[in-house]
């Protein structure tokens, strides 16, 4: 019986292993019928729609409205920014247009709401459950913590990048001094950039036919944890209206985040090894364990026997 | 009487094969084989083929993303790290050749253990053991290769101001022979073929290896969007190939350190079963039972997982990591 369930299993494993493999290598053509090709159509003519974003708006709008009534439950100025905020950094769309902040508030009160409905169905039970309301902050960020890690991740992956950025501003800072234009420094860039750094270099655009001061202001406030990027744009700024000399202080920048750079990755050799010492270590305890262990099970049997 | 007839049966049938279709039966075996090895050989070359076409098309970004292109860059630096890319092995080629030989070592492991599953378990770590192996024996020619490419890098990246082609084909009689063969396809490609300049870039960025990605990338950029200033920020290019070759000496020091430290470790292991296997005939009972010989293969699949791990540390590299950089 158990055996079975060994080699069932083992089979299992192989025939997965071998299938990717075969994915990997040949694979086929795919074939798209009639019905999805309708369906991406018709998705695209409900993102041109307006009625269906003018619903879901209304909709959440008046749900939001409904919760004034409860205690704590009112959607403040400063929590409507900041997921404002968050949902511009991470892109969420709604059938292609951007969701409101309302729409997280809601399903934060309806995930508090679910929660309490189970822990008072489960408290008939026992009353020990009602201790899992200590969980309700992690449960009411619940919704959010999606857009958050999105941003902070996006946030991770262009900090690689932004040396580069930086190389070329310094490049061609060096060639034309004043006439330097922001614009022209992203479009050279833009090629290089990967997903995140393009989408962050995207919205400054988008901003730059306002004026670069503006842009690089909204670059600052939209990541507010970067220190990186707040330097960046101040010297940018000074560039741009041509106060004081700034020359030196654009160097040294680049410098220090060369050493950084370096720093950065003597640490990872060191961390490196650290972890293969404790993997090292770890290893060869188990198997000695697992010899040791053999032996003396079996020379205390033989002395038994 | 049974077993006589049932031969008799066969050689009878056989014969009559024989009649009919004009073939023996060790020459229709080995047709069989043969043309089985030509089908292997024909799917594997319309697999690379397919695979280039795919990889050519893609995007930058695109690529990047794929896991398919991670292992692919991988085995493609080792297969030009041993010289085996200049012969005409591809990618596909390798794998195939791996996957038999893993098979042939999983058969004989199957026969000697018994049980299903630790042959599965054999099958996988042999396979990315066989990998890491070839990974340690590339090592060796990697240190040499890419002094050569580090050069070219320097002196294309200090003339890059008189344009592309012209840049190249300048100083192609600079560049060592061994790295040269790329470079002359490069200007094939785009100045008797009229290729389109990604693509040749693409194919530049293959012949050469994971070390030209920066300086390819660069280049189609400044191929497609110029503004004043593109060609300075090669010159950091330069820059960062110093700070590899200075990190390059550190990481050879703490890995030889660390592969010293594991096989210390996993001979103590050995030291320590073979002493108990030699002195006492109990212990040597158990290990050569049914139950024993599983025992056995899991401590070398163990010293293969190491083995593995400390390879796969060695071959990520330290400037280009996601994961903890500051913001």
């Amino acid at each position: 019986m158990n055996t079975n369930i060994y080699i069932g299993a083992a089979f299992l494993i192989f025939l997965i292993f071998v299938w990717s493999m075969w994915k990997w290598f040949w694979r086929a053509r795919t074939k798209h019928t009639r019905k999805q090709h309708q369906q991406a159509q018709t998705v695209i003519r409900q993102r041109v729609g307006v009625a269906d974003y003018k619903k879901y708006t209304e909709f959440y709008t008046v749900i939001s409205h409904l919760l004034n009534y409860i205690p704590l439950g009112r959607l403040t100025a400063d929590k409507r920014n900041e997921y404002s905020a968050l949902i511009l950094n991470a892109d969420a769309r709604h059938n292609g247009r951007l969701s409101i902040p309302e729409e997280y508030h809601v399903k934060q009160w309806i995930c508090v709401g679910i929660m309490t409905v189970v822990l008072l169905f489960l408290s008939l039970i026992s009353k020990f459950f009602l201790i899992a309301f200590v969980l309700l902050p992690y449960v009411f960020g619940f919704p959010i913590s999606d857009l958050r890690e999105s941003t902070s991740s996006g946030l991770d992956a262009s900090m690689l990048q932004f040396r580069d950025f930086y190389n070329i501003y310094y490049a061609q800072y060096m060639r034309a001094k004043s006439n330097l234009r922001l614009q022209d420094v992203i479009t050279s860039f833009k090629p290089l950039a990967e997903k995140e750094m393009r989408g962050m270099l995207d919205r400054v655009e988008c901003d730059i036919a306002k004026g670069e001061d503006y842009a690089l202001e909204q670059w600052d406030s939209r990541y507010p944890d970067s220190p990186k990027i707040h330097r960046f744009c101040v010297l940018a700024g000074m560039v741009s209206r041509g106060e004081g000399n700034v020359g030196e202080a654009i160097e040294s920048f680049g410098q220090e985040l060369e050493q950084e750079r370096e720093m950065y990755a003597k640490q990872q050799l060191k961390a490196d090894e650290d972890r293969v010492d404790l993997v090292c270590t770890i290893f060869t305890y188990a198997m000695l364990g697992i010899a040791v262990a053999i032996y003396f099970w079996l020379v205390i049997k033989g002395v038994r026997g | 009487m049974e077993w006589l007839l049932i031969l008799a049966a066969l050689v009878f049938m056989f014969k009559a094969l024989e009649y009919l279709l004009g073939i023996s039966l060790p020459e229709a075996l080995m047709e069989i084989f043969h043309a089985s090895k030509r089908k292997l050989y024909e799917e594997t070359e319309t697999a690379a083929y397919a695979n280039e076409h795919k990889f050519k098309l893609m995007s930058n970004a695109r690529r990047n993303k794929s896991k398919l292109y991670k292992y692919y860059s991988f085995i493609n630096d080792i297969l030009l790290d041993m010289g085996w890319a200049q012969v005409g092995v591809t990618v596909e080629g390798l794998t195939v050749i791996v996957l038999l030989a893993t098979i042939l070592v999983d058969l004989l492991g199957a026969l000697v253990i018994k049980n299903a599953l630790v042959a599965v378990l054999l099958f996988i770590v042999t396979y990315v053991t066989f990998i890491a192996a070839l990974f340690a024996f590339s090592r060796h020619g990697h240190m040499v290769r890419k002094r050569f490419l580090i050069d070219a890098e320097n002196i294309l990246c200090s003339t890059i101001s008189l344009g592309l082609e012209r840049c190249i084909s300048e100083a192609v009689p600079k560049i060592d022979k061994s790295v040269r063969a790329p470079f002359l396809r490069f200007l094939d490609d785009v100045q008797v073929q009229n290729m389109p300049m990604d693509i040749a870039l693409y194919t530049l960025n293959r012949g050469l290896g994971s070390q030209f990605d920066s300086f390819c990338d660069k280049a189609l950029s400044l191929y497609t969007v110029y503004s004043q200033g593109t060609e300075d920020s090669f010159s950091f290019n330069v820059r960062n190939n110093a700070l590899e070759v200075k990190l390059d000496t550190l990481a050879e020091d703490t890995f030889s350190r660390m592969s010293t430290q594991s096989m210390r470790a996993i001979s103590i292991v050995i030291a320590f079963v073979g002493f108990s296997i030699g002195l006492f005939p109990d212990v040597r009972r158990f290990y050569l039972s049914p139950q024993g010989i599983p025992v056995l293969v899991g401590y070398g699949m163990m010293g293969a997982l190491l083995f593995i791990y400390i390879k796969w540390v060695q071959s990520r590299k330290p400037l280009k990591r996601k994961k903890d950089i500051k913001k």
